[in-house]
């Protein structure tokens, strides 16, 4: 069957536009949680899936170039009424190219989302540093922060990489069940 | 009634001037409330003035036709046609919504299934008082004879639901979306690995062969 031609998941997911603008993907990024889930694009993970801080994988040529991962939730405390959009779930700076989280500094812990109302989508969003970042101030709340904003403040230009996956309740049903 | 197609042109009309098309959310969200507003006005005019002269509704289409095209874009077209039927049903006489300029212009990605004509749901509902079929019974029994607090809590729930279930769908594109990806890229790659790997067998087989014919032969000659 031939196929038509097939829409970016960020796009069709709403996260380039919530959360993002639109940008050009070039630096890989692989987030895996314990259990082996590797987080893909509009999949479905429980909270109990979650608790910890994944394994991040960055892309990139060397160490010398910084990158920062962001974890934001744009759906609390519900997606129909996101009065909290964006949940500032993980905040990490300063990621030497080619490696991980581990390496970088974790300005805002990780939080194990533990959503109540509906489905929220958890996006991942890698900018690229122009250089190390010295002086950061932590955002003093993590409800109402703007991943927009913060990448103007330190200068991080468009993302290079992001990823998201969807997370309800640990007893929720919502949603289809995608049959494959 | 002209001046309430009046009032509602005019700020339909300010509202898409003075805001910026950013984000879908936000231009959503913002037609939302313009067409509760939109929705909320003929309501409660309808209601009460129940005796219109038959004229009066049937120019009033054209100034609503180059007002809803902005609230429209936004949101899904069976919502906008509901008023119109509404005014259908208080005024048989006359159909305005026949020569409607804009049936199915583009099909809007957040579309609903209500087909122009066959509103089932419309059919069942009388002017005043019933539960909509969709929603849990006896959840508001009707305690007020006003009809408008109930009609704008239907509509807020209908507006609700259909943006969760566009979500839906947008969560199911955008998984298979990225399967179909992942499968291509996957092909891809393994289509390149299994051309490697030829060449690489390939490339072993003749440097065996080379070997073999470099190797240590014994021969008749001897230094004594």
């Amino acid at each position: 069957m031939p196929r038509t031609t097939i829409m970016d998941p960020l796009t069709v997911g709403g996260v380039i536009g919530d959360v993002v603008d639109p940008f050009v993907s070039c630096v890989s990024l692989r987030i895996v949680y314990h259990n082996n889930s590797e987080v893909v694009n509009s999949l479905e993970l429980k909270p109990s899936q979650i608790i910890n801080q994944p394994r991040v994988d960055v892309g990139g040529d060397d160490f010398r170039t910084f990158y920062t991962l962001i974890m934001v939730d744009p759906d609390a405390p519900s997606p129909t009424h996101p009065n909290m959009r964006e949940y500032l779930h993980w905040l990490v700076m300063n990621i030497p190219g080619t490696t991980g989280t581990s390496f970088g500094q974790e300005i805002v812990g990780y939080e194990s989302p533990r959503p109540i109302a509906g489905i929220h989508r958890m996006v991942f969003v890698l900018f690229k540093q122009m250089r190390r970042q010295e002086v950061i101030h932590p955002p003093r709340w993590r409800n109402n922060f703007n991943t927009r904003d913060f990448a103007q403040v330190y200068n991080l230009g468009s993302p290079v990489a992001a990823l998201y996956f969807n997370c309800q309740r640990e007893s929720g049903w919502g949603g289809r069940r995608i049959i494959i | 009634m002209e001046e309430v197609w009046k009032d509602i042109n005019l700020a339909s009309l300010n509202d898409h001037s003075t805001r910026p098309s950013s984000s879908s959310s936000s231009s959503s969200s913002a037609a939302a409330f313009i067409f509760q507003d939109f929705l909320a006005r003929p309501f409660t005019i309808n209601t009460t003035t129940n005796s219109d002269p038959p004229p009066s509704p049937s120019p009033s289409p054209s100034p609503l036709s180059p007002a809803p095209p902005q609230s429209l874009t936004a949101l899904s077209l069976g919502c906008h046609h509901r008023p119109i039927n509404r005014n259908h049903h208080h005024h048989p006489h006359h159909n305005p919504f026949g020569h409607h300029p804009h049936p199915a212009a583009p099909s809007p990605p957040s579309t609903t299934k209500l087909p122009y004509s066959s509103s089932p749901l419309f059919d069942t509902l009388p002017s005043s008082s019933s539960l909509p079929c969709f929603a849990t019974t006896n959840r508001f029994p009707e305690t007020s004879s006003d009809p408008a607090p109930t009609l704008d809590r239907r509509n807020k729930r209908m507006i609700k639901n259909r943006e969760s279930a566009a979500r839906s769908r947008a969560r199911k594109q955008a998984y298979t979306s990225e399967l179909q990806l992942k499968v291509d890229h996957l092909l891809e790659e393994n289509a390149r690995l299994k051309r490697q790997q030829q060449k690489l067998c390939e490339a072993a087989v003749l440097n065996h062969q080379q070997k073999k014919k470099s190797a240590l032969y014994r021969t008749f000659t001897a230094p004594f």
